[in-house]
């Protein structure tokens, strides 16, 4: 690869990470943290019998 | 149909070739590249099932991929956004390695290997199932995959029937086996995803004192085997260790640094995880038999490394059989990924081998000619002998019962963790002195590590407590009682290291200090090389064991090429190294080849 070609990409790849970061995650972070919303089942929860999850069929 | 099935970007990069339905080749990436557990895109390993069959990648109709990365960088986004703002160092960090590679997969394979074919994805505990059921000896059976985790899942269970497999049930991230497994080894000041089979090995020297605390505060564990773990405990979604405070502050002290002395609390500790360990394999696999009603089970999954509980699952479990992938990490998805593809999602017919398996083995690697050998030899003037087999298995057994240790070297290179009798070092396991020997002098490793017996099939039952065979070391067994030595009161009132020093059983060097060993059943049809070198042991010497361990020293992957393996050979205290017929000496080396190596921390 050219070292122009490879400015291009690295800056592109930048470009993509600081739209990656600054407009989709750390937004959805915010939002999440504000309304509580849990993405992950982290719960103890000591009255349930199991915590097999079904498989979805497809 | 030629499919080539990957598995890569995290650890223990691999690639396996199958032709119809049939495993042709499989090795892993750190075979070639010479780093242990080398987690990069397996080039080396795909060149070598290409040029072994003599194929061009275009003749590849299918690459799979043996996860599905997007799927994988959505938990990733998920677990961060759900504890944010922590973690975000380790977030960019992780990320930015994805976005410069991980999430274009396909497109760095298709342009590295020129590859204008069809590519597909698995999921990563499908593959795991795939690589447990269908080269399994089973024409129905459950399967059940635990593992660190893999896109979201970290245990799954099932049945597979035919050519088809279906998962019905899983636990997901952040509740692992294989994660726990690995804190534990963080906390013990051993590496995470390498040396979990050190903690195993340390466990017999403790005692199982801190199983209540765990089960009370780390996990709650239901009679299903399903549980959750209490994340006060563990860092590793947040941060860049395993554990945190809470963890030190309920075991009593700060993790173990690495090298520091091993001390009876470590030892305890390690017990009481393998403990709880065996508990929830037990109890998921009660489920599973109670759900799927199936007598035969396969495992899959870096848990089913941990072969004491997969021994004590085989004597007193519900299954009347189990069958083991012998690769069960993420190496053997390679296989799982390209198998499950072809009978799953293309529908073509599966053939079961009923009296072996579909594993070959597992001798599945590079092999070298003896023409290749002895050009090797003489190019690079190393003196040697060349030996017919007759009077080299008459010669190789007479040293090792003289006390020589001998590097082992014959046909195709083993696929997955384990040396099964073709790159392996041999020494007498009647010897007192040569556990201590060979983990220091040899192996370049700690002293408390047990060696595996390799054993005539046909024999097993004379030295071995074991249900059927075990031809790829992943079941322990005790020693038969018949063979064991009674400790006086003084050993038995002895504690954690102290009792290597024990004589314990006729063969002394491959019993743990709790009566077991991790053995290899070795019959004709699956190494028939490795059988007669066994039975000639035991025409001449009254043994049919041999220890077993894989050629390699501390740090260092498996050998692969006889260059790998004089290497390995002049660095170390092996005496005597076979490869293929010929037979060199220590002894007539040449001063200058010897090689100091500084082991890598493992």
């Amino acid at each position: 690869m050219s070292s122009i070609k490879k400015y291009i990409m690295i800056l592109f790849l930048g470009f993509l990470a600081i739209i990656f970061y600054l407009f989709l995650i750390f937004p959805a972070a915010i939002f999440c943290k504000i309304f509580n919303v849990k993405l992950l089942d982290e719960a103890i929860t000591y009255k349930s019998e199991s915590y097999w999850l079904k498989r979805p069929e497809k | 149909m030629y499919i080539i099935g990957i598995s890569a970007l995290y650890h223990d990069s691999a690639a396996c070739l199958i032709q119809d339905g049939k495993i042709l080749c499989a090795v892993q990436e750190e075979r070639f590249t010479r780093i242990r557990h080398d987690g990069s895109l397996p080039l080396n390993a795909i060149n070598f099932c290409l040029k072994s069959n003599n194929l061009s990648i275009n003749q590849i109709d299918y690459l799979v991929f043996y996860e599905k990365p997007k799927l994988k960088l959505s938990r990733i986004i998920s677990t961060f956004i759900h504890y944010f703002p922590n973690g975000i160092i380790s977030f960019i960090r992780t990320t930015s390695r994805w976005l410069g590679g991980r999430l274009w997969t396909e497109l760095i394979i298709r342009r590295k290997l020129r590859f204008h074919g069809e590519f597909k994805y698995s999921e990563h505990h499908l593959s795991h199932a795939a690589a447990a059921f269908y080269p399994s000896p089973y024409k129905e059976a459950a399967f059940l995959t635990i593992d660190g985790v893999g896109e979201w899942s970290t245990t799954s269970y099932g049945v597979g029937a035919d050519k088809k497999i279906k998962i019905s049930s899983e636990l997901n991230f952040p509740h692992s086996l294989g994660l726990l497994y690995s804190a534990f080894t963080y906390y013990l000041g051993f590496k995470v995803d390498s040396a979990e089979y050190k903690v195993m090995g340390l466990a017999p020297y403790g005692e199982p004192i801190y199983v209540d605390l765990i089960l009370k505060n780390l996990l709650d564990l239901k009679d299903d085997g399903s549980f959750h773990l209490n994340m006060k405990y563990f860092d590793f979604c947040v941060g860049t260790t395993m554990t945190n405070s809470n963890f030190d502050k309920l075991f009593g002290a700060a993790r173990r640094d690495p090298e520091s002395l091993l001390d009876q609390r470590c030892m305890n500790i390690a017990r009481s995880l393998q403990v709880v360990t065996e508990m929830v394999v037990y109890k998921m696999a009660l489920h599973v038999f109670n759900k799927t009603k199936q007598p035969n089970l396969c495992l899959a999954g870096g848990v089913a490394l941990n072969c004491v509980s997969n021994g004590k699952l085989l004597k007193s479990g519900p299954f009347k059989n189990i069958w083991i992938q012998p690769a069960s990490g993420d190496a053997g998805s390679s296989i799982g990924a390209a198998l499950y593809f072809y009978h799953e999602i293309l529908g073509l017919n599966r053939k079961v081998l009923s009296k072996e398996d579909g594993m070959s083995g597992s001798l599945l690697g590079p092999d070298y000619t003896d023409e290749y050998v002895e050009n090797f030899l003489k190019n690079k003037k190393i003196p040697f002998q060349k030996i017919q087999q007759t009077d080299m298995d008459n010669k190789v057994v007479d040293l090792i019962s003289t006390g020589n240790v001998i590097g082992w070297f014959q046909g195709r290179m083993e696929f997955g963790p384990r040396s099964l009798g073709n790159r392996s070092i041999l020494g007498d396991p009647r010897n007192e002195e040569m556990q201590k020997m060979m983990n220091l002098r040899i192996k370049q490793r700690e002293s408390f590590r047990p060696f595996a017996p390799a054993i005539l099939l046909e024999k097993v039952k004379e030295y071995f407590d074991l249900k059927g065979e075990s031809p790829y070391m992943v079941f322990v067994a005790n020693i038969v009682k018949k063979k064991q030595h009674k400790m006086s009161t003084k050993e038995m009132n002895m504690f954690g290291l102290d009792k290597l020093n024990i004589k314990r059983s006729s063969i002394p060097a491959v019993t743990h200090v709790d009566y077991s060993a991790r053995v290899q059943t070795v019959d004709l049809k699956r190494n028939p090389r490795f059988h007669q070198l066994l039975k000639k042991n035991f025409e001449r010497h009254g043994c049919p064991v041999l220890i077993n361990t894989s050629f390699n020293v501390r740090g260092e992957p498996i050998v692969c090429s006889p260059e790998d393996a004089y290497n390995c050979f002049m660095s170390t205290g092996i005496d005597f190294l076979v490869i293929g017929s010929y037979l060199i000496s220590k002894e007539n080396q040449p001063k200058e080849n010897i090689r100091e190596v500084a082991y890598e921390l493992d």
